[in-house]
């Protein structure tokens, strides 16, 4: 971690004020970049607009796991910790399997958890999720690609839908804390 | 691993792409088989819009709509398969 901190102890070089609202903020700034040149908006403000909702619903998601596993005052580290053990790929699989969820077949032990599979909250998180990860690989990297605006807004409205779905659930649904803890052990369960 | 699709899968998938209802400017839907950023084989669907679209707001509506009914169909027709929608211009490269 070392040289992007800024302020130790918090980790990511987060203040617990830029912690708080990063995911906010990420949001915020995609949608700047997505309006940025109005008339012939360049790739590099596109691109950097769909990776940054990218990276605004991945952090939205890790700071409510965090928070689902931590909770309460004065447990930042243990958040934080928490936060570190989030990877990209693994979340991404852990959405896949919701996303996909066959009811035949269902994915064990989710299927004990949740026998009716996921809700509609739940894909419209786990779907935005999965097309916002590939956009934002297509968008740091493949440059054989070319973003429109039209696209970018689309994406951006996926990650809309994130904030506004998550925000939507009480804190107590259980088909919440499933998905969020399912981000994070989804892995270990399958072992 | 990933497999490849069954033969003619994708032309099937279009002709019904095909026939979802959507805005007039929209051009096409066309569907591209590739490997995602994990290695997984996944289909791109592309939404080709007309460069002369509505006002962002409207047509943005319009989008999700069209998306939705997308993705109704392909649970419908081929449950398990992961496919990309996004959107280009007509006449850009994707």
């Amino acid at each position: 971690m070392g040289v992007c901190s800024y302020k130790r102890g918090w980790g990511w070089g987060l203040t617990r004020a830029d912690g708080l609202s990063l995911h906010r903020d990420l949001l915020k700034q995609a949608h700047r970049l997505a309006r940025h040149e109005p008339r012939r908006p360049r790739q590099a403000s596109l691109r950097r607009a769909v990776s940054t909702a990218r990276y605004a619903v991945f952090h939205l998601m890790v700071d409510a796991a965090s928070r689902e596993i931590v909770s309460g005052q004065g447990q930042e580290p243990l958040r934080q910790g928490v936060r570190r053990a989030l990877n990209h790929s693994d979340m991404k699989k852990a959405c896949q399997t919701l996303v996909n969820w066959n009811r035949n077949n269902p994915s064990q032990p989710l299927a004990m958890m949740m026998p009716r599979g996921p809700n509609t909250a739940v894909v419209t998180m786990v779907s935005a999720f999965v097309d916002l990860q590939q956009a934002r690989h297509d968008a740091d990297y493949d440059l054989s690609c070319r973003f429109s605006r039209a696209d970018a807004f689309a994406l951006l409205r996926l990650a809309d839908g994130s904030f506004d779905t998550l925000h939507g659930m009480r804190k107590a649904e259980s088909s919440r804390r499933i998905f969020l803890l399912t981000l994070v052990f989804h892995g270990r369960w399958k072992r | 691993m990933a497999q490849a699709l069954e033969m003619g899968f994708l032309e099937e998938l279009g002709k019904k792409l095909d026939q979802l209802e959507r805005p007039d400017w929209v051009r096409s839907i066309d569907t591209v088989e590739q490997l995602d950023a994990d290695d997984e084989l996944a289909v791109w669907i592309w939404i080709v819009v007309d460069t002369a679209m509505p006002p962002q707001e409207q047509a943005q509506l319009e989008l999700a709509a069209l998306r939705k009914r997308i993705r109704e169909l392909l649970i419908e027709q081929a449950p398990g398969l992961w496919a990309y929608v996004r959107i280009k211009e007509d006449g850009d490269g994707a």
